[in-house]
């Protein structure tokens, strides 16, 4: 079983990056007062993190990310946040744990805690 | 059940923390405890990692004292406020070289736009830019932070 929390921080750092990345946020958070002169610091703090990954979930990642504009979506009251269909309860996490999972409905990587 | 564990319909979703401590990365960690503490955090770890990520991208401290940061991550349940007071200040790379007093931290879910996102902490950022919330935000309670934080009496 993969390490789940490199995957969570992976997608936080990916919301980010598209934060600063975005110019029209860029400027926003600009105007606000702040400086954005890290990108390329948390470039290499990204491959670090993909440098932990399991390559399947990684890919998996990737692709959902390309594909749906996140690379991670929650589940919830076992429910796929992305295409709303019911996931079966043998593929629950033991209570108290998080895990990766797959959406066999629309092929969204899914983080289940 | 007794009363006091009757969860408030009508809580306000933010909480004000005295911080004991002067650097930057341990008073995140305390602020972030103190989000799990009230339900709102799904992985304190991750939290932490992406509120250090955040001031690596640039710092947070937008000058006269105060700093203002902020994640959207998958690690968090609902939106919520922290203000943190650290009357003896400390070192955040402010743009005026002054250590910070009034550290707020918004949180957001995931799945709240980038738009939403970015107008919250917009309103918080026109507030903190004022003498007057500032100096209120520092002895306010809870409810009046809250509303100086949407932009209500700035």
């Amino acid at each position: 079983m993969t390490d789940v929390r490199p995957v969570v921080e992976l997608h936080d750092l990916d919301q980010l990056l598209m934060l600063a990345s975005d110019e029209g946020s860029a400027a926003a958070l600009r105007r606000m007062g702040y400086t954005l002169g890290g990108v390329p610091a948390l470039v290499r703090d990204r491959e670090r993190l993909v440098s932990r990954i399991e390559r399947r979930w990684l890919g998996w990642y990737e692709r959902s990310l390309g594909r749906f504009g996140r690379g991670l979506t929650l589940v919830r009251h076992r429910v796929c946040q992305g295409c709303f269909v019911t996931l079966p309860t043998s593929a629950a996490p033991p209570p108290g744990e998080g895990h990766l999972h797959l959406c066999e409905n629309c092929g969204r990587l899914l983080y289940w805690s | 059940m007794a009363i006091a564990e009757v969860p408030s319909v009508t809580g306000t979703p933010l909480d004000i923390l005295e911080l004991r401590h002067r650097r930057r990365e341990t008073v995140l960690q305390q602020m972030a405890a103190a989000a799990a503490r009230n339900g709102v955090v799904r992985d304190l770890d991750s939290l932490v990692a992406v509120l250090v990520r955040r001031e690596r991208l640039g710092t947070t401290a937008l000058g006269k004292g105060v700093a203002l940061t902020h994640a959207r991550s998958i690690s968090v349940v609902r939106p919520f406020w922290i203000v943190g007071r650290a009357p003896k200040g400390v070192e955040w790379a402010a743009p005026d070289g002054e250590p910070v007093q009034l550290i707020v931290l918004y949180l957001a879910h995931h799945e709240q736009s980038q738009a939403s996102h970015l107008a919250r902490l917009g309103a918080a950022a026109q507030a903190l830019r004022l003498q007057r919330p500032r100096q209120r935000l520092a002895s306010s309670d809870v409810a009046t932070a809250f509303g100086l934080l949407q932009g209500e009496g700035s």
